[in-house]
């Protein structure tokens, strides 16, 4: 493999997962937020 | 009419629709089975030598072991992130995961070339090099596990006070051998694939593929939860204790946002692994669509659905998402084993309508042994003789 | 101890079949229904199979000698380090010393996972059998143990299949090219692909273009690395999950032990509160 394409793996693949790590924090905080304590269903 | 905190041994109609055509599909699974047993896997499957593994490897056996999850998953929150609030469906969960696994060794006995050697890997020749072997190993150890786990179940209907005592101290051992067995297997259910890197498209061949098993197993096994809840609650109800009843619907809420997370990770770890391989340029091929839809519409799109319905605090919803998640994860386990698997053949493997009545066969057997011990042991409620104390 | 090999060059061989009957009738297999066209050309039988442990593909294309019939002898490339040896859970499959792969019937649970891993799918199974067990070319191992070379490379009239020392073979294939470059592919196949195997081709068309998987695609290392660094993660996880989820689970009772002693203090502060008033 040439070098750059080796390097591009790597980039993308760190940029994935620090996306990744944004959304989680996103999708924690809108699961914890929130009205409190209404009745389930 | 308020629901009996004793479980009742229900006096249903023994000739219920479910039960009649059940019934049949056993029936017509054992004349298949003998078939099989006389005749050869060739008489009942359309298996060949370019697809050795089909149906009953493909959904019996991974996607098997892949729902019965809940049973580790559970346990551990229960007894080691002490989440007691999820007691109530505890012993369900591990039911369903001991059964699981015990009707996938039984799906194993008719698929093995000579199942009478289903034992050799453990007391005989050890292919250590072998996954397979890791598989064989922890099936063997973890079916124990699981049956410790359930076992103060059956002490309590038999009123075996003394060795429910010694059970409930072995709980926590198990639990935690449980956990670390799962987390082997079900990974290692993944590895088996590595060593077919020319057969499997390469959109799910990974390195990651342990990984990817794993960190779906536990997605399985918390939806499979919330639907086996689900579908208890509504046709057990008469064993299930009231106040688990109005629980319920919170417990799985917490499980939803469990799995909303899990998800979201599953949905990045795919897409670290197309990036890995490089496969960009393969997403525009026909075998490309069924990946995106694999990933788009079964793994972001329930887990966008479960924080939705967290949010929402909809308990409909979480119900209805579980299912598209276990769809989902049997996609993808097809996926691996037969759809992705050698995608390019000329004449690609199909399953045979006896390869169906098997598997169907043995879904309904499982379901039938589920509907027996909750209908006679305290699964759904708690023995009135036996609080659940918190031992460990 | 020397592993031996097998070096076939298509250059020499002229389809006929003598190694196929050969093999049949030292393992004493049993001849198969056929068709004629019924694969490829005039290739028959058509396909490798439980009957057939060694099989003549035959191919028309363009060489690098003009458009030619390519005559392919297939059967178990016997691995240096096998995909399906590694795979098997009982050991049914076993690389030995000498070179050959060979079976146990008495150990195999029929679990096919070696035709899962096999790349060149090699490994047949007995679907039509009550019994099943799985089938593939020895090697001749039992002949190999007198002293003899397998009964294909026996029996072939022009030397297409020659028996040895694989490192010797290797030399002696080398040697071929670089005396006759026109005549071959300038490639060994089965030198380094998956690790390297002891069949060796020779041949004046490349061998993915007449049915054998591409080199490219086996890679120089042997399959079972792709399994060895999961494996080897074994250990660790047991003792790391074990140490974690044993520490959290400890943790948590000391925690819970802690909660209940402050509340059972309270309790007494009150009770005692409640005494004096």
């Amino acid at each position: 493999m040439l070098l750059s394409q080796i390097q591009a793996t790597k980039a993308v693949e760190y940029l994935i997962a620090i996306a990744f790590l944004f959304a989680i924090m996103l999708l924690w905080r809108f699961l914890r937020a929130g009205p409190e304590d209404k009745d389930s269903s | 009419m308020s629901g009996a905190a004793v479980p009742v041994e229900s006096k249903n109609k023994l000739l219920t629709p479910f039960n009649v055509i059940g019934g049949l599909f056993v029936i017509v699974a054992f004349g298949i089975a003998v078939v099989r047993f006389t005749k050869g896997l060739g008489a009942v499957t359309n298996l060949n030598d370019e697809f050795p593994w089909g149906l009953w490897i493909g959904f019996d056996v991974l996607c098997g072991v892949a729902l019965a999850a809940g049973g580790y998953t559970i346990a551990a929150a229960v007894h080691i992130f002490r989440l007691k609030q999820y007691r109530p469906i505890l012993r369900p969960a591990i039911l369903t995961g001991f059964l699981g696994y015990f009707f996938v060794v039984i799906a194993l006995l008719v698929d093995l070339g000579r199942p009478w050697r289903i034992v050799y890997p453990v007391f005989y020749t050890y292919g250590v090099a072998s996954v397979m072997f890791l598989v064989a190993w922890h099936v063997f150890l973890y079916l124990t596990c699981q049956f410790i786990e359930f076992a103060p179940a059956i002490a309590e209907w038999r009123g075996w006070d003394v060795a429910r005592r010694w059970l409930l101290r072995l709980e926590i051992g198990a639990c935690i051998a449980g956990v670390i067995l799962s987390t082997l297997h079900q990974s290692a259910l993944g590895a088996l694939f590595l060593l077919a890197p020319t057969k499997l498209h390469p959109l799910w061949y990974s390195p990651l593929l342990p990984m990817f098993f794993f960190l779906s197993s536990i997605i399985a096994g918390l939806s499979m939860v919330i639907l086996e809840s689900t579908l208890s609650h509504r046709y057990f109800k008469e064993q299930t204790d009231p106040r688990h009843a109005k629980g319920l619907g919170r417990l799985q809420l917490g499980l939803a946002e469990a799995a909303s997370l899990a998800l979201l990770s599953y949905f990045f770890l795919k897409w670290i692994g197309v990036a890995h391989g490089l496969h960009w340029n393969l997403l525009g091929t026909s075998m490309g669509v069924w990946f995106l839809l694999e990933v788009f519409g079964f793994i972001l799109l329930p887990c966008l659905l479960y924080a939705k319905a967290v949010r929402e605090k909809n308990v409909r919803l979480v119900q209805f998402t579980s299912v598209l998640t276990v769809a989902g994860i049997i996609l993808n386990r097809l996926n691996v084993s037969i759809i992705g698997f050698r995608w390019d053949s000329v004449a690609h493997y199909v399953p045979r309508w006896s390869e169906f009545v098997i598997t169907i066969a043995i879904v309904m057997f499982a379901i039938f042994t589920f509907r027996w011990i909750v209908t006679r042991m305290p699964v759904l409620s708690e023995h009135p003789d036996y609080k659940l104390t918190d031992v460990s | 101890m020397r592993a031996k090999g097998m070096l076939i060059d298509t250059t020499r061989c002229i389809g006929c079949r003598g190694c196929q009957v050969a093999c049949k009738q030292w393992n004493k297999l049993p001849g198969e229904n056929t068709t004629f066209f019924g694969g490829p050309g005039y290739q028959n039988p058509a396909r490798l199979s439980p009957k057939t442990w060694s099989l003549v593909a035959y191919n028309e294309l363009n060489t690098k000698n003009g458009f030619d019939w390519v005559f392919l002898r297939r059967q178990c490339m016997h691995c240096n380090e096998p995909s399906c040896a590694s795979a098997c859970l009982v050991k049914a499959l076993e690389k030995t010393p000498e070179g050959p792969v060979v079976y146990h019937e008495g150990k195999c649970m029929g679990c096919r996972y070696c035709m899962i891993a096999c790349p060149f799918d090699i490994p047949k199974f007995e679907y039509e059998k009550a019994i099943p067990s799985i089938r593939k070319c020895s090697f001749c191992f039992d002949r190999q143990q007198q002293g003899e070379g397998p009964a294909c490379a026996k029996t072939c009239p022009t030397g297409a299949i020659q028996f040895g020392v694989r490192d010797e073979l290797l030399d002696e294939a080398k040697t071929r090219i670089y005396v006759e470059p026109h005549r071959y592919v300038q490639h060994v196949y089965g030198e380094h692909e998956a690790g390297g195997t002891s069949v060796l081709y020779l041949s004046n068309a490349p061998l993915d273009e007449l049915g054998m998987p591409k080199p490219e695609e086996l890679g120089t290392t042997p399959f079972p690395a792709l399994t060895e660094g999961f494996l080897s993660m074994v250990p660790l996880v047991i003792i790391v999950w074990a140490g974690f989820l044993g520490g959290l689970h400890l943790l948590m009772q000391r925690r819970e032990e802690i909660a209940a002693a402050e509340a059972a203090a309270e309790r007494e502060i009150q009770k005692t509160e409640e005494d004096q008033s």
